[in-house]
């Protein structure tokens, strides 16, 4: 494993997607410490800022200071595996397209943004737009799954495709606005104006019911295949509490403004 | 050879290569999965005259299965992928989405696809949804109980059928004590079926007929009621002959199956009344899998 360690905390934004295994793959400490490095938009090296330990391989840690490293694991691709002993910045897991990345902190704004393959396991609260999608992009994260264990901020789920985004504390406004397909479990409150305009897709509540539009239509509650094998796969990926919360459940289907063929789940 | 007293012929079990698959059908108790699997695997004895040839694998506990319920697993084979496609969509359409609270899942893994719930979705009449979950997408199709959850598309894998032994005995109710005995053993073995009603089939055929419109008739040369009447292959003192025919997904299942069959059958010893076991052949030259009955057993 190659371990880089952020001998102090960046006084600007840094650019970190230099550092994924498959662009260090080959190459010696030495010549890993002459990569480039943008801090804001000064030129720089990765020797400038980071401790570099041990011989590149699939797995890379980073730790230090680390919340205003951007793009951590941005295009990383299957087989790989990204850890962040801390925080981390903005568009944590940009153009995800395999691999794992795990952060022991928090993460900024936009976090698994584009996100198209791969596990994202984030221990702290991530900012908003998870699973967002890029400026001017008419979808998210495609595949692939989020999972955060604090809170999310506002448009998580925003216009997302496919994939998973779960989130075991709250999430705020307009989750899953605009969302196209995929799922989003909170296991916390959700915020005001979730689904709004969503065309396709799932939101499960599972925390206090939220306020649902007038838009979607009260289905009743039911006890649904889809839920159990939704609850299979949370627990697959190590989130069996979460998981274990899923019963029956009241649906919802809309939006109606749109085309009305999503769906939101409530407690209840 | 003999085993247990009972003749094992020094022949073969010729079997041809078949288009095959498995699925799994849930629902919310063991029974209800039952009588689903029981229903679309029903009327599918024979390729000849039923398009495909199915049958119950096993029951599954709920840990086995993909949403946690009991279940049951089927076996399905068809001369070609087109023809297991066409069976699938008429037999889960009419057999397992129409049974109350079952679900519908594929049961192998493959890149080679046929189409299952995509297929069955416009049941739905544009109220059916999508869903993708653990990477595998399902249709959602609502129904009067609920919803009907299916598998879109189902793997197919190569598959072999027509492996087949004959047991031969004086006495009608010791060849189907023996019969009864080799079905059981080889149901324990996984990756086949036994298409027939019970896992035999008392009228085994030959190929052709003296009818034109008839692709298969009569294998008399092993029907004792008429053995002295023509090229018979039975000896004076056989009554009666059972057939026990195998499909499988993979040519060791189809072996394992058979000298299961073959150990289980001749355990009653000869003095039972089962006397010998051999196996049906076209003389090596039309199937590509040749099982020989004692080589199995070695």
């Amino acid at each position: 494993m190659m371990r880089f360690t952020l001998r102090q905390e960046p006084p600007l934004r840094v650019t970190a997607d230099a550092l994924i295994p498959e662009r260090l793959a080959g190459r010696s400490r030495g010549e890993i410490e002459r990569l480039p490095l943008a801090i804001g938009n000064r030129p720089s090296t990765v020797g400038d800022w980071f401790r570099v330990g041990g011989e590149a391989a699939a797995t890379l840690a980073i730790e230090g200071p680390c919340r205003r490293l951007d793009r951590v694991g941005a295009g990383m691709s299957r087989g790989s595996r990204i850890i962040v002993e801390g925080d981390a910045g903005a568009y944590l897991g940009l153009g995800l397209r395999g691999g794992a990345i795990e952060v022991a902190g928090n993460a900024g704004f936009g976090a698994a943004t584009d996100m198209r393959s791969g596990v994202i396991r984030i221990a702290g609260s991530a900012g908003d737009g998870v699973g967002g999608a890029l400026p001017g992009a008419a979808g998210g994260m495609s595949d692939g799954a989020v999972i955060v264990h604090g809170n999310a901020g506002a448009a998580t789920g925003a216009r997302l495709k496919r994939g998973l985004v779960a989130v075991l504390g709250d999430v705020g406004a307009g989750c899953g606005a605009g969302m196209l397909a995929g799922t989003i479990v909170g296991g916390g409150a959700l915020g005001p104006g979730a689904g709004t305009a969503m065309r396709r897709g799932t939101i499960v509540a599972l925390g206090d019911a939220p306020h649902i539009g007038a838009c979607f239509a009260d289905c009743g509650a039911h006890e649904l295949v889809v839920l159990r094998l939704l609850a299979h796969e949370l627990a697959r990926l190590g989130l069996e509490a979460l998981g274990a919360r899923i019963g029956p459940l009241r649906r919802f289907m809309g939006d109606g403004a749109v085309s009305g063929r999503g769906e939101i789940f409530i407690v209840g | 050879m003999r085993l247990d007293g009972v003749a094992i012929d020094d022949t073969f079990a010729e079997a041809f290569g078949m288009t095959g698959t498995r699925l799994v059908i849930t629902a919310d108790t063991a029974d209800w999965a039952r009588r689903a699997a029981e229903s679309m695997t029903g009327f599918a004895t024979s390729v000849i005259g039923c398009g495909v040839e199915a049958g119950i694998e096993s029951a599954l506990e709920p840990a086995a299965t993909p949403d946690g319920r009991p279940g049951v697993a089927v076996l399905l084979f068809a001369v070609s992928r087109d023809a297991l496609a066409k069976a699938l969509t008429a037999r889960v359409g009419q057999c397992v989405l129409t049974c109350a609270g079952t679900a519908c899942f594929a049961g192998i893994a493959g890149e080679t696809r046929v189409p299952l719930g995509r297929s069955l979705r416009y049941f739905g009449d544009g109220l059916q949804r999508a869903k993708r979950v653990g990477g595998r997408r399902y249709w959602r199709i609502p129904v009067m109980d609920g919803e009907f959850l299916c598998e879109d598309q189902a793997p197919v894998q190569d598959g072999v059928g027509g492996g087949n032994l004959l047991l031969l005995g004086r006495r009608s109710a010791a060849v189907l004590a023996a019969a009864e005995r080799a079905v059981a053993a080889m149901r324990r073995i996984p990756e086949v079926i036994m298409p027939f009603p019970g896992g035999i089939v008392r009228s085994g055929s030959k190929v052709g007929s003296r009818y034109e419109f008839l692709m298969a008739s009569t294998n008399d040369a092993y029907c004792p009621t008429i053995k002295g009447a023509v090229e018979t292959a039975l000896e004076p003192d056989i009554t009666s002959v059972l057939e026990i025919v195998i499909d499988g997904l993979t040519e060791g299942a189809v072996g394992r199956a058979m000298a299961a069959g073959m150990r289980a059958a001749a355990a009653g010893g000869a003095a039972e009344g089962l006397t010998r076991i051999t196996a049906g052949n076209y003389g090596g030259k039309l199937g590509a899998f040749k099982f020989a009955l004692q080589a199995l057993l070695a």
